[in-house]
């Protein structure tokens, strides 16, 4: 009989700081949506964050954790997967930690193409330090560090990731928790990175972003008839719309392409972790055929 | 009941500063109800509502979302609520600080509960109720 797990597995009694109806909210709960939906145990999972509101993330989950510095989360979690290609590496961070701080180590991650997963909370703004435009405000957008409107067009994830080279690429809207469970169960299966940016209204410091705004414009892939993840043309079209129709989903996805832990050679012998496990195993079974030869 | 009289009765019961914000405080619950509603239960609140009220909860999903929480209810009911406090003086700098409005929220969600259900007869509210989030749920029974 096949017991499905329950996403409460992954509660924690740590109090949840993020603002009364913060889109974080239903990233938390679609991750244990989905990582249950796997059937995945806590102790398989890392989640890695940075710097942010929604790097606080790994605290309200029962799994393994690790808060970095600014930006580093991709860094981190690549050299754990390395370590230990068991474990499922989900990385956790805000649009300014991954596309602002941690921008380059985002590209190189894109082309590196590691097992592991990155699920974007994207408020286009930085929350934690009260307001200041992000990489992904769009141009003209006001806050304190840009009160005349913010002067760069937007950071485009999804566009750099593809041109980048990932090999999983999608989006999906905090207001659809269903929807981005699916999507984030789908990135998890993925092998090679996966990037999944998720919409999110800050209910504090964001006022125009607002679950109202993205709801007006959020229309899902999975509906389009014949859009073809696979297609890298098609993707590269649906990565430039932003304004008045967004996209989520799956946005381009492409299978069979080896991972970076694939082709380390000092890999080859088997990961550090299981090579330690052996290290340790190896004397307790010397003990064992040297009491089997006493007594048997 | 008329549209205005549903906003001035909003205003009055949570003494909120003006007609205006009680209009903004009622349409934001109202667009959060319609995210948790199915299309079924919207069109059967129209014959009892004002028809600016029918048309925001005509906006529903076609198909509801479970997974939606009280925490998401809650972004969508404070939409218009001012998060964000003075500019923090105590570093000497211009960055604001946040307001924790998640009473206050909760509490103007209750103020349009309580009009609402003034409008809809006990079978209309607990047909509602049972496809409110739980917490949710807990408010509108209790307004």
């Amino acid at each position: 009989m096949v017991t499905r797990m329950d996403a409460k597995i992954y509660d924690t009694t740590v109090e949840v700081t993020w603002c009364a109806g913060c889109g974080d909210f239903a990233i938390l709960k679609a991750l244990k949506l989905a990582l249950a939906d796997l059937e995945i145990a806590p102790h398989q999972v890392l989640l890695v964050s940075g710097i942010g509101c929604g790097s606080k993330l790994p605290d309200y989950m029962n799994a393994n954790g690790y808060m970095t510095i600014h930006g580093r989360p991709l860094a981190v979690a690549t050299g754990a997967k390395l370590a230990n290609p068991e474990l499922h590496v989900i990385v956790v961070n805000g649009d300014g930690d991954s596309y602002g701080i941690g921008g380059n180590h985002f590209v190189h991650t894109c082309r590196r193409n590691p097992n592991i997963t990155q699920i974007v909370e994207n408020n286009q703004i930085y929350g934690l330090t009260k307001g200041q435009y992000s990489p992904t405000s769009d141009a003209g957008f006001i806050t304190t560090t840009s009160p005349d409107g913010a002067i760069e067009a937007a950071f485009n994830p999804a566009a750099i990731a593809l041109a980048a080279g990932a090999t999983f690429i999608a989006r999906s809207f905090s207001g659809d928790p269903k929807h981005m469970a699916g999507v984030i169960a789908q990135g998890v299966r993925h092998r090679g990175y996966a990037l999944i940016d998720v919409l999110q209204p800050c209910v504090t410091f964001n006022r125009v972003n607002t679950y109202a705004w993205y709801r007006e414009r959020v229309y899902h892939l999975e509906e389009e008839e014949g859009y073809e993840p696979s297609d890298r043309t098609a993707a590269w079209h649906k990565a430039q719309e932003w304004g008045e129709r967004i996209p989520v989903g799956v946005i381009y996805q492409v299978e069979g392409v080896p991972t970076y832990e694939d082709q380390v050679k000092a890999l080859e012998g088997g990961s550090p972790v299981s090579r330690l496990l052996e290290l340790a195993r190896a004397p307790a079974l010397e003990q064992y055929e040297s009491l089997k030869e006493q007594f048997v | 009941m008329e549209y205005r009289e549903f906003i001035t009765q909003v205003r009055e019961r949570g003494k909120l500063a003006s007609f205006e914000e009680a209009e903004a405080t009622t349409l934001s619950v109202m667009r959060a109800l319609s995210e948790v509603i199915c299309r079924e239960r919207a069109v059967s609140m129209q014959p009892c509502l004002p028809v600016e009220l029918c048309c925001i909860l005509e906006l529903c999903p076609p198909e509801v979302d479970p997974f939606i929480d009280m925490q998401t209810f809650i972004g969508w009911a404070s939409a218009d609520l001012d998060a964000v406090g003075m500019p923090d003086r105590t570093l000497g700098g211009l960055d604001l600080f946040a307001v924790d409005c998640a009473d206050e929220a909760v509490r103007r969600c209750g103020l349009v509960f309580c009009v609402l259900k003034c409008c809809m007869d006990r079978s209309q509210q607990e047909a509602l109720a049972r496809e409110l989030p739980e917490e949710v749920c807990d408010w509108f029974r209790a307004a």
